[in-house]
C-alpha cells in the first residue's frame, strides 16, 4: 500500500493531474459561496464575444459564460463522483456476494444478471430511465446511471475474490477459523481497493460522457449552468453553434467537459501505473 | 456455448419485459396525455380518442397487469410492435425505414476504424524505437476524453459551418431523386461522411491499441526471426507475417465494435439529424412515444445480442482452443 502511494507520488504528471482535480472541485464547491451568479436575462448584452468584463463572452441571455462555468463545475462534479461511488458500492456487494456463494444458485443468478447487464445497450436505457422518471436532481441521476454502470467492475471483483480466496493469507487465516464473513471483508475486501479505486475514476469519466450526452437531448433538465445544459442550449436549443461571435458558448463547456474527463483519465492512469509498473515502461 | 444461448434469450425476455413495465411505473395518466394530443391532431371527440390511444398503447386498462403483460408479448413473438402515436404507422414500418442508415453509419464507422486503427497500431510497433509509440498512446488518452458525440459537434462546427464543406443534417439532399442512380448515391455517401468519422475517430484508437499489443508480442515469435533471416523484404514480413497473426485475434472485436455503435447512435444520430433508430429513439423519448420507444429498443437490443454471438462465433473459429476449454 505505501509503496503503492510512493510510486503515485513520483509519477509527475498523474500528480499534477490530481491537484488540478481537486484545485477545479474546490473552486467549484467554493464559487457559490464567495460569489453569485447572475441569471437575470441582458437582452443587450446576447452572445457578446470574449472581453475583458465577460473573459468568455456571454450566453443567448446576456449572462457570463466563464462563471456559468465555474459554477456548472459542482453540479458535474456531483454527478460524476456519485455515480462511480454509487457504481462501485453495487459492484462490490455483487461481485463479492456471488464469489462467498460460488458454484450456487446465488452465484449463477448475480453471475446471469451481470452477463445481461452488459449486453443491454447502456446509453438507450439509460436514456429512457432518466427522461421517463422524470429525474430533476443530481442524486437520483446518478443512481439511475450508477444502475447499469456497475457489471464490469461486479464481473471482476468476482473473479479477482475467486483467486484471492486460494492465497496462503486466507488459507492462514481459514486454518485460523476465521469465519468466512470476516475473511471475505478483513482479508480480501482491503485487496480489492486499489483496483476497486481505478474502476471508480474511470466509472466517474463515464459518467460524465453519459450524463452530458442524456441532457444534450434535453432529457433531464438541470441547472442552466451545468456544463451538458449549457452544450444543449449551445448547440441544439438557441443555435449559438451557427453564430461565429457566438461560438464561446459552445466551445466553453465542451472543452469544459474534455478537460475534467482528461484528467480523470491521468489520475486513473496514474494508479495503473502505480499498481503495475510495467505499464509506465511502455508496453502497451 | 449454451450459457451463451441462455443469456441470449434471458437478456431478450428482459428488454421485451423492461420498457413495459417502465412505462407503466410512469407518473401521470399516459392514455389521457395522449387523447389530448390525438383529439387534435385528428379532430374527433375525447371519448373516441382515448379509445383508439388504448388500443395503439396496447393498453387494456379494464385488464390486470399481467394478461396485458401476455398480450403484450404474445404481440412481440408475432412480430406486432403496435402502432407509433406520433407517425401513426405501425413501429415496424418506421423501423425498417431507419434501420438502413444506421446499418450505414456502423458498418462505414466499423470499417474505416479498423483500417485505420490496424494500420496505425502495426506502424507504430515496427518504428517502435522512434516516438510513434509515444504518439499513439496520446492520441488514445485524448479520444477517451472526447466521446463520439461530442466529436460529432465538433466537425459540424468545424467542418460544416466555419468551413462548409460537409452537409450539417440529414441523410440526402431534398434536391436528389432517391433511387438506385448515381446522385443519389454519391449524395448519401457524402452525408454519411461526418456521422461515420464522429464514431470511428475515438474507435479508431482503440483498434490501434489492439493491433499495436498484439503486433509487439508477435514481434518476438521465432518464425518472424526466420523469415527475417531468409532475408524477406519488411514489406513482406509485415503484410504475410506479421499483419495476419497480429490481427487475427482483433476480427471478433468487429462484432463488439458494431454493438458500440449501435448503442452510440441514439446521440451521435440526434446530433446530425440522421434518420436513423438513433435519431428515432431520441425523438420518440422526447415525445414519450412510447410503442416506438419499446420497438427501437427491442430491435437495439436484439442487434446486440446478435453481434454478440456472431463475435463469440469468429472467436471459436478463429482459436480452436476457446472451444475446447468450453467456456
Amino acid at each position: 500500500m505505501i509503496i503503492l502511494f510512493r510510486r503515485f507520488l513520483e509519477n509527475r504528471k498523474a500528480m499534477i493531474c490530481l491537484g488540478l482535480l481537486l484545485l477545479l472541485i474546490l473552486v467549484g464547491f467554493a464559487a457559490p459561496h464567495v460569489t453569485v451568479l447572475d441569471r437575470t436575462p441582458h437582452p443587450d448584452l446576447r452572445f457578446e464575444a470574449p472581453s475583458l468584463s465577460h473573459i468568455l463572452g456571454t450566453d443567448y441571455a446576456g449572462r457570463d459564460i466563464a462563471k456559468q462555468i465555474l459554477f456548472g463545475t459542482r453540479e458535474v462534479v456531483t454527478v460524476s463522483l456519485l455515480t462511480g461511488l454509487f457504481a462501485v458500492l453495487i459492484a462490490l456487494s455483487v461481485g463479492m456476494t456471488a464469489a462467498y456463494y460460488a458454484g450456487t444458485v446465488v452465484d449463477s443468478a448475480l453471475t446471469a444478471a451481470i452477463d445481461v447487464f452488459l449486453t443491454v445497450p447502456n446509453l438507450p436505457v439509460l436514456a429512457i430511465a432518466a427522461a421517463l422518471f422524470q429525474v430533476e436532481n443530481p442524486v437520483t441521476f446518478a443512481l439511475i446511471l450508477a444502475s447499469w454502470a456497475w457489471p464490469d467492475l461486479a464481473r471482476a471483483v468476482r473473479a479477482q475474490v475467486l483467486s484471492l480466496r486460494t492465497r496462503e493469507f486466507v488459507e492462514a487465516a481459514q486454518i485460523q477459523a476465521m469465519g468466512s464473513f470476516y475473511i471475505l471483508t478483513r482479508e480480501i475486501l482491503p485487496n480489492l481497493i486499489p483496483f476497486s479505486l481505478v474502476h471508480f475514476i474511470r466509472l466517474s469519466r463515464d459518467a460524465v460522457a453519459i450524463s452530458v450526452g442524456i441532457m444534450l437531448l434535453g432529457l433531464v433538465p438541470l441547472q442552466v449552468e451545468n456544463w451538458g445544459m449549457m452544450l444543449n442550449l449551445a448547440a441544439i436549443q438557441t443555435g449559438a453553434i451557427y453564430i461565429p461571435k457566438a461560438i464561446s458558448y459552445f466551445l466553453s463547456p465542451l472543452m469544459a467537459i474534455i478537460f475534467y474527463q482528461y484528467l480523470l483519465i491521468s489520475v486513473a492512469q496514474g494508479v495503473e501505473e502505480a499498481l503495475d509498473p510495467r505499464l509506465a515502461r511502455g508496453g502497451a | 456455448m449454451k450459457r451463451l444461448a441462455i443469456n441470449s434469450v434471458l437478456t431478450l425476455w428482459i428488454a421485451i419485459s423492461l420498457t413495459f413495465f417502465l412505462i407503466r411505473q410512469m407518473p401521470g395518466d399516459v392514455v389521457h396525455q395522449w387523447a389530448m394530443r390525438v383529439q387534435t391532431l385528428q379532430g374527433i371527440d375525447y371519448p373516441q380518442a382515448r379509445e383508439q390511444v388504448k388500443v395503439m398503447l396496447n393498453f387494456q386498462a379494464d385488464q390486470t397487469a399481467w394478461s396485458q403483460y401476455v398480450h403484450y408479448v404474445g404481440g412481440v413473438l408475432q412480430g406486432n410492435l403496435g402502432v407509433s402515436l406520433a407517425y401513426q404507422i405501425p413501429v415496424t414500418e418506421v423501423i425498417a425505414a431507419a434501420l438502413p442508415w444506421t446499418a450505414l453509419i456502423a458498418f462505414g464507422a466499423v470499417s474505416l476504424s479498423f483500417l485505420m486503427g490496424t494500420a496505425l497500431g502495426l506502424f507504430a510497433a515496427w518504428k517502435r524505437q522512434t516516438r510513434w509509440p509515444e504518439i499513439l498512446r496520446a492520441y488514445a488518452t485524448v479520444s477517451q476524453a472526447i466521446p463520439d458525440f461530442l466529436v460529432g459537434l465538433l466537425l459540424i462546427a468545424v467542418f460544416a459551418i466555419k468551413l462548409p464543406i460537409f452537409p450539417m443534417r440529414g441523410a440526402y439532399s431534398t434536391f436528389v431523386e432517391p433511387g438506385f442512380n448515381l446522385a443519389f448515391i454519391g449524395d448519401v455517401f457524402y452525408h454519411a461522411c461526418l456521422p461515420i468519422l464522429a464514431f470511428a475517430v475515438p474507435m479508431t484508437a482503440d483498434w490501434a491499441l489492439g493491433a499495436f499489443a498484439a503486433a509487439s508480442s508477435v514481434r518476438e515469435e521465432l518464425f518472424l526471426t526466420s523469415a527475417a533471416a531468409q532475408g524477406l523484404s519488411v514489406r513482406r514480413i509485415l503484410v504475410s507475417y506479421l499483419g495476419p497473426n497480429a490481427l487475427l485475434p482483433l476480427i471478433p472485436g468487429l462484432a463488439s465494435s458494431f454493438a458500440g455503435v449501435l448503442g452510440g447512435v441514439v446521440l451521435v444520430e440526434a446530433v446530425f439529424g440522421y434518420p436513423g433508430i438513433g435519431l428515432f429513439l431520441s425523438e420518440s423519448i422526447q415525445l414519450r412515444d412510447f410503442p416506438l420507444i419499446q420497438g427501437i429498443f427491442l430491435v437495439t437490443t436484439a442487434a446486440t445480442i446478435a453481434a454478440n454471438l456472431v463475435g463469440d462465433f469468429l472467436a471459436r473459429k478463429l482459436d480452436p482452443r476457446i472451444a475446447k476449454e468450453g467456456v
